[in-house]
């Protein structure tokens, strides 16, 4: 154990040392209080003795000083005193001492009261263990639930995102096409794209796929939620009037032959979507049935753009659809 | 007047054999580094004495003291705690007996630790 004896008599000292040393400690003395807690502060003991008596500051400001310094292991602190009062031992006490010798030293006494000193200090040393050791485990099953935590979104947004296009997949999509109450759907389906991957390959494909779900999204706006039917077909949720879900439609169907895609080649292409746009048709409570109605009648509005020609919306009323 | 102390107050080289647990080397030093501290610590006790430095006087008394007692020098052990006492009462004006027996038991003392130290303790 790492000691540090605070005492001015150096008879005393002398006799603390060397019974320390011969028992294995470390051993360091200091000759009054103000230079045993200036060395206290530079290291850490574990135990330490100190006179009462001292000049300046005396054992029991010492023993204050200690306890008072927050340090991050315990120190135990043995006083040694002539005096026997009940109140000097209560003062003693309260000041935060440990234990007690008397003066002369008393081989037998000092031995026992270091033996007592070794099992306390041995358990605090093992309760720290323990406490360093749990707050390793807590620090370990803390990231190891951030780990899990980021690997349940990651899979949580796989499972609702299309890999591709980052907009979201058509499960996601047509789930929230039934819960999620929108007034109008729209469905994109980009033209001529068998061409696109027929004349460039499927990487050019791709790469149009991604421009036209990114271009699709800006136009359209956040409120509007787009999602990857499959193959190069988009779908939209509208939560507004069908008039404003009209004109966001006119927007997108605009927007994505604006600007010519650059594919990974260096050629540039120029790619139109076509578009059908349908208000919700059935009733608010049979959400599924008025989903594959509304979807259906989506889907009829955007080969009518087809056949007219494309790059272009229709739109339908209920009675049309 | 104080009756004088016994032999065996003067120098209880029992009690230096019980503080340096029967270590005979540890006893030779313990004498040793007595009578080399023994005359400053003497000497704070008089110059606070003479400052009338009652916490000081009593400091250096109880100082002095704890060196007697793991030596074994009882009987200075003895007058120096009566020096302490009465400067805690603050009275140092009145010490002069008491630093008289002290002086007295501190001559006695010396002697003994200086020339035979070594055959005794051993």
């Amino acid at each position: 154990v790492n000691i540090l004896i605070a005492e001015d008599d150096r008879v005393s000292a002398l006799v603390l040392r060397r019974t320390l040393e011969r028992a294995g400690h470390e051993v360091t003395v200091a000759t009054d209080g103000e230079q045993a807690w200036a060395e206290f502060r530079a290291r850490t003991y574990r135990l330490v003795i100190s006179d009462w008596m001292m000049p300046g500051m005396d054992g029991l400001d010492l023993c204050r000083n200690i306890r008072e310094s927050g340090a991050d292991s315990y120190t135990y602190i043995i006083l040694l005193t002539a005096k026997a009062q009940r109140e000097d031992r209560l003062a003693a006490l309260d000041a935060g001492v440990d234990d007690f010798l008397s003066k002369p030293l008393n081989q037998a006494d000092f031995t026992a009261r270091m033996k007592t000193a070794q099992r306390i200090l041995t358990w605090e040393m093992q309760l720290q263990d323990v406490n360093e050791t749990l707050m390793r485990n807590a620090m370990e099953l803390a990231g190891q639930a951030t780990e899990i935590d980021r690997m349940r979104k990651e899979a949580e947004y796989l499972a609702t995102h299309d890999t591709l296009t980052g907009v979201l997949n058509r499960r996601a999509w047509f789930h929230l096409a039934t819960d999620g109450h929108p007034t109008a759907i729209a469905i994109f389906d980009v033209d001529h794209f068998k061409q696109v991957n027929d004349e460039f390959g499927h990487p050019a494909g791709d790469n149009v796929l991604v421009t036209i779900a990114s271009r699709l999204a800006e136009a359209l706006g956040p409120t509007v939620t787009v999602g990857r039917l499959g193959g190069e077909e988009f779908g939209a949720l509208f939560r507004f009037s069908l008039g404003t879900a009209t004109s966001d439609c006119e927007r997108a169907v605009a927007a994505v032959p604006a600007t010519p895609i650059a594919l990974p080649n260096g050629q540039v292409i120029t790619v139109s979507v076509s578009a059908g746009l349908s208000p919700w048709l059935g009733s608010l409570k049979l959400r599924e049935a008025s989903l594959a109605r509304t979807y259906e009648a989506a889907d009829k509005l955007l080969y009518e753009a087809k056949h007219a020609g494309r790059g272009r919306l229709s739109t339908g009323s209920p009675i049309a659809a | 007047v104080q009756e004088a102390a016994s032999d065996g107050q003067v120098f209880n080289i029992s009690q230096l054999f019980e503080s340096a647990a029967d270590d005979r080397e540890l006893a030779r030093d313990l004498c040793a580094q007595f009578l080399e501290s023994a005359d400053e610590a003497w000497g704070r006790v008089l110059t606070a004495i003479q400052r009338g430095d009652a916490p000081a006087v009593e400091q250096a008394a109880h100082s002095l003291k704890g060196s007697c007692w793991v030596i074994g020098a009882e009987a200075l052990g003895a007058a120096l705690q009566d020096l302490e006492t009465a400067a805690k009462s603050g009275a140092v004006a009145a010490l002069g007996h008491l630093v008289t027996a002290a002086d007295r038991e501190r001559a006695r003392l010396l002697p003994r630790l200086t020339p035979g130290l070594h055959e005794e303790a051993a």
